[in-house]
């Protein structure tokens, strides 16, 4: 019963973690309809960087997310302008291009931090202790960062949907032409949308990496990891995605303690393939259109 | 020709250089030649699914690593030479992607590639798992004996691969896929049965990868789960399409000629940065240069792609058969019984009764949002109807697929053209006439005979593109005709179009009913068809709103008010 | 001295692709004016207003507002010039309610001023006032249309450009918003509408053009065109092109 309770609380912790790599890429379909395949390879990105400052300045994890961000939000900036802005084809052909774009850019980033971290397995000590609740112990690294995670989904949340600009990048989501009919500069919206996504991923990286060790081609799994949360969530669809993480990361939990931990990789996959066939639409299914 | 003697020529020469080294090269020299002409492969193979019939894949690997465990396991096992090995691996790869093609394949856009991605890493983990193909430490088989063999079977079998999918894109398979991929909605209602033609596609692939697979472990000796299903291969293959030219014959060959040179230097100077370099270089075909250097060459007019079963200019047309003039009037070939749907709530079509008899054209007019569109949606089985039932030739049609119906004598245009832009006229007819059973002499007689009813005959080797939009709407007709429908429907088909063109449109359409063909026509505007019409039904907020000929409808005012608006208050606004 | 004529279009070129759709159009709208476009599908009404927002190129010719020529504007400024665009289709934000979708129609204004003109905006449409916290996506098909309508006006254009407001509107609700349209005349705002319901707008408007293939056909003072039989012919067809009209059907 007790084992139970603690898979439980481990799953939605977990869940918290899955929700906290997931939320950029998010962001960026929501605004763009484009799924970055890079987007693991800029968590990992994050996450070695975060582990640099770690070695050679002693910076925590925490004191690393914004420079992380930072870096990233720069890195998303320079990608939107400089390469997806310039596919100009719509429709079909622009996504299959956009698509084989970022599936290059994965290669590039992962294999730059290749180039610089070498590809031995890096993590962070950090937060090694556990916190005691009542029977259940739970360390105290999941607990910050699943906590930090849903901290991040809330000030998104509340930025998209309270602020002015948040507002226009949502608006920008739903109409790009009824946002242009407003006067709003739709490539001012998407690039910034895109360098958020990126600062997101950089930011969750930095965190992570202290709870699961990186290596330069972890990236892949990440992005599948990330975009299977979505999915499961429903593009775009915010509230879908914390219960698509939370679903997700019990099953994972679970898996992993009664099946081992080979079962417990392959879930994803087999959640995310069951999701792309039979629910597209996701958990939540969508808002009704106009 | 001169493009079939330079497309030819220099795939003997990269033949034969191939050859030749394997011949006299050295280890090194045919090892690197090993590795070009299995990325060859590859690619050829990427290139059926991903290129021709449009379904990126990010996942090939999968095959590739399946077909290297079963040859793996052939060899230990069975004791099979490569040659066994490799054949039983292709059809472990086609078996294996027969259920999963049907399952994927389901899947569009970043769906289906990042699916494909998750299947190559979920096989990965499985073939680390498993006793058998010896876990995540791998598995020997026993080597092949000189490189320089293994690189002469490997070229061998890449120039097999392109001299294949050369002779499948001759077909009216070939046909179907860049049909499919154009324009999926389309193929169906030119009556190509799309889940098989792409299960299909997905099949040569699969086997294609397998096959290199299988090659690939005899010449290593070796295999791994991170060798098998290594993504590196997965990125060379795809650059290779995409440099070269995605979804052409000669593209992965190009392509592969020139990212294995390249690579290759790559390795030997800049070991570390050669993956950023290929990863930008993706990045920056996709951005820059889509088309890659076929599409290049296309525009310069250099290998372009040749029409599929072309036709033999010189000879003299045949005579078209005298129509034999089919009994007019009759009972309805297609009814349809108070028909209805709703989107969302929303009502489209409610409880709408027609009738098409043979021989004869029936005018579905009606203001825009009327709902005419959306009631061929519901005749031709793109949309299911919620209420009231279709009844065509005496049956009553349930759930039948978009292509059977097609198949079966339903044809249809659509509203806004939707012609498949890599195919030329004659082809897009072609692939109609094709699909209803005929022969394919038969179909290319039939395509020819259609084509110089409706006066596109001199255009026949141009693209959609370059057509006015007036031939588009011509071109759509003759597809549909193609079909020999028993009721053809036809969405607005005579909207931009020039008197001239009217006239050829009319002509046909009046050959079409001398044949028993019946009609339905939506139009916007009435006088375009009016000169056909032996009824007209008219539709506003999905609904009936009055029915009979032509002059009586069109004066009768509940329609002059549907178009208008109703005329029965005072200005709102007097002149500002 | 701004110019009188608000907006000029001179010999204007456009279509998609390969596919010309406008064939040299010449139209100008005073300050003040209302115009009606009418005519029937693939007239090129919609891509008229497209190509004043900068939505495709034009291939030819020339678009002035306030005798400013547009080409090198892309369509966000041209809002911000002062033109508001009720767009086909409507183009409404559904997951935000009617509140936010006029917010963002002034995004850039003060929230102060924002309010002002939202509460001005209820005054024009008094039915969205009780609507304000409701999701557009949930609103009917006259609601959406009066949303976008007011989004437009949230940018205090002195042109405004409505793409058939009145599409899958039953008559009722079509009067009620042209109604609501009227009150807004006078201020010196000019409304260039293009719409399939011609009488609906012709009614409002003052001047009114007839489009056929991507031409003008026929011009002039919005009222003497609702009667005249060219404008039903442009639509219905063949009332003004009778040889057809009692002929028996081919056999």
């Amino acid at each position: 019963m007790i084992t139970f309770a603690t898979l439980c609380v481990l799953g939605l912790l977990w869940g918290g973690v899955y929700l906290l790599m997931a939320e950029g890429l998010n962001l960026i379909y929501g605004v763009m309809k484009v799924v970055n395949l890079a987007h693991g390879d800029f968590i990992v990105l994050g996450g070695l960087l975060a582990f640099s400052l770690f070695e050679r300045g002693g910076l925590t994890p925490i004191a690393a997310f914004p420079i992380a961000a930072g870096l990233l939000f720069l890195i998303g900036m320079a990608v939107q302008l400089g390469v997806l802005e310039q596919i100009t084809a719509q429709g079909p052909e622009g996504e299959l291009r956009t698509l084989l774009a970022t599936f290059g850019l994965s290669y590039v980033v992962a294999n730059a931090s290749f180039l610089l971290w070498g590809s031995q397995f890096q993590s962070i000590p950090f937060l090694q202790g556990a916190v005691q609740a009542g029977p259940i112990a739970v360390p105290e690294g999941l607990l910050v960062c699943s906590l930090l995670a849903f901290g991040v989904a809330l000030l998104v949340h509340v930025w998209l949907t309270r602020t002015i600009t948040g507002k226009s990048v949502h608006a920008t989501a739903q109409s790009a032409l009824g946002a242009a009919s407003c006067g709003l500069n739709i490539r001012r919206i998407r690039t910034l949308a895109f360098a958020l996504g990126s600062a997101m991923a950089g930011g969750a990286g930095a965190l992570v990496i202290s709870l699961i060790p990186f290596q330069t081609s972890t990236g892949g799994d990440l992005t599948v990891q990330a975009f299977t949360l979505i999915a499961l969530g429903g593009l775009g669809n915010y509230p879908g995605a914390w219960l698509a993480a939370e679903l997700l990361g019990l099953t994972e939990v679970f898996t992993q303690y009664y099946l081992g931990s080979n079962a417990a990789s392959a879930v994803v996959y087999v959640v995310f393939i069951g999701v792309l066939i039979f629910r597209p639409q996701g958990l939540l299914g969508r808002v009704g259109r106009v | 020709m001169r493009d079939r003697i330079i497309e030819w020529s220099g795939f003997a020469l990269v033949l034969t250089i191939g050859i030749a080294i394997a011949a006299f090269g050295s280890g090194y020299q045919a090892q690197t030649l090993f590795t070009a002409a299995l990325f060859i492969l590859l690619a050829t193979g990427w290139n059926v699914i991903s290129g021709f019939t449009g379904y990126v894949s990010f996942g090939q690997v999968s095959f590739f690593g399946v077909g290297a465990y079963v040859g793996a396991l052939a060899m230990i096992h069975l004791d099979a030479p490569w040659y066994g090995a490799a054949a039983v691996a292709a059809l472990g790869g086609i078996v294996l992607a027969l259920p999963l093609g049907w399952v994927m394949l389901r899947l569009q856009g970043i769906f289906f590639a990042l699916g494909m991605f998750g299947l190559a890493r979920i096989l990965q983990i499985v073939a680390s798992s498993l006793d058998i193909t010896g876990g995540a430490m791998g598995t020997t088989v026993a080597v092949a004996d000189s490189v320089n063999e293994c690189a002469l079977v490997m070229v061998l079998a890449a120039g097999a691969a392109l001299v294949g999918t050369y002779a499948l894109m001759r077909t009216r398979l070939g046909l179907r896929l860049m049909a499919l991929r154009d324009d999926a909605v389309a193929a169906q209602a030119a009556g190509v049965d799309t889940a098989a033609v792409r299960v299909t596609a997905f099949c040569i692939s699969a086997g294609l990868g397998a096959v290199g697979g299988a090659l690939y472990v005899w010449n290593v000796g070796y295999l791994d789960p991170n060798s098998a299903f290594n993504g590196t291969i997965e990125l060379q293959t795809v650059l290779m399409v995409l440099a070269g030219g995605i979804g052409t014959v000669w593209g992965p060959l190009v392509g592969g000629v020139l990212i294995s040179l390249l690579s290759t230097a790559l390795w030997a100077r800049f070991p570390m940065e050669q993956q950023i370099v290929l990863g930008a270089l993706t990045m920056g075909i996709a951005v820059a240069m889509p088309g890659g250097i076929m599409a290049a060459l296309g525009r310069i007019g250099i290998v372009r792609r040749q029409p599929i079963c072309a036709p033999d200019v010189a000879a003299p047309a045949e005579a078209a058969p005298a129509a034999e003039a089919a009994a007019r009037g009759g009972g309805p070939i297609l009814s349809c019984r108070s028909l209805g749907v709703a989107f969302g709530g929303v009502v489209a079509v409610k409880g709408v009764s027609i009738e098409a008899r043979p021989a004869e054209m029936l005018a579905v007019i009606g203001p825009n949002g009327a709902g005419k569109s959306t009631l061929f949606n519901l005749i031709s089985g793109f949309t299911r109807a919620t209420q009231g039932d279709v009844v065509f030739a005496g049956e009553t049609l349930a759930a039948l697929h978009p292509h059977l119906l097609a198949r079966s004598g339903i044809a249809r245009t659509f509203q806004t053209s939707r012609l498949f832009r890599s195919l030329c006229v004659w082809e897009t007819v072609l692939l109609a006439a094709a699909s209803v059973g005929r022969s394919r002499a038969a179909a290319m007689a039939e395509t020819r005979r259609i084509l110089a009813e409706i006066g596109l005959w001199e255009q026949w080797a141009d693209l959609p593109d370059t057509l006015p939009p007036g031939r588009q709407r011509l071109l759509e007709i003759a597809r549909a005709l193609a079909l020999r429908p028993r009721v053809l429907l036809l969405d607005e088909a005579m909207a931009g179009m020039s008197a001239q063109e009217i006239e050829r449109v009319h002509a046909a359409l009046r050959g079409a009913m001398r044949r028993g063909c019946s009609i339905v026509a939506i139009e916007h505007v009435l006088p375009a068809i009016a000169p056909l019409a032996a009824r007209v039904h008219v539709l506003d907020f999905g609904q009936t709103i009055a029915e009979g000929v032509p002059h009586q409808v069109m004066n009768d005012p509940v329609v002059i008010e549907a178009y208008m608006g109703v005329d029965d208050q005072e200005p709102v606004h007097g002149a500002a | 001295m701004a110019p009188p004529e608000i907006l000029s279009l001179k010999g204007v070129r456009a279509g998609y692709g390969e596919v010309a759709v406008l064939h040299g159009i010449d139209l100008s709208l005073a300050r003040g004016e209302t115009l009606a476009v009418v005519g029937a599908n693939g007239a090129g009404k919609s891509t008229l207003l497209r190509a004043i927002m900068g939505q495709i190129a034009l291939t030819g010719g020339e678009i002035a507002f306030e005798g400013r020529t547009l080409a090198r504007f892309p369509t966000y400024h041209r809002t911000r010039l002062g033109i508001g665009y009720a767009p086909e289709g409507r183009q409404l934000f559904p997951g935000m309610s009617v509140d936010e979708n006029l917010e963002m129609g002034a995004a850039r204004a003060r929230p102060a001023e924002r309010r002002k003109r939202i509460e001005r905006m209820f005054g024009i449409f008094p039915k969205l006032a009780a609507l304000r916290r409701t999701h557009c996506g949930y609103l009917s098909g006259g609601e959406q249309q009066m949303v976008a309508i007011a989004r437009a006006l949230m940018g205090e254009p002195r042109l405004l450009l409505l793409d058939e407001p009145s599409t899958g509107l039953a008559p009722r609700v079509v009067a009620e918003l042209y109604a609501s349209l009227a009150s807004l005349l006078g201020t010196g705002l000019a409304v260039l509408v293009v719409e399939q319901n011609a009488r609906a707008a012709l009614r409002f408007a003052g001047r009114g053009v007839v489009f056929e293939d991507g031409r003008i056909t026929a011009q002039g003072e919005a009222k003497a065109l609702i009667a005249d039989r060219r404008v039903v012919s442009a639509y219905v067809g063949g009332l003004a092109t009778p040889e057809w009209a009692g002929a028996p059907t081919e056999g």
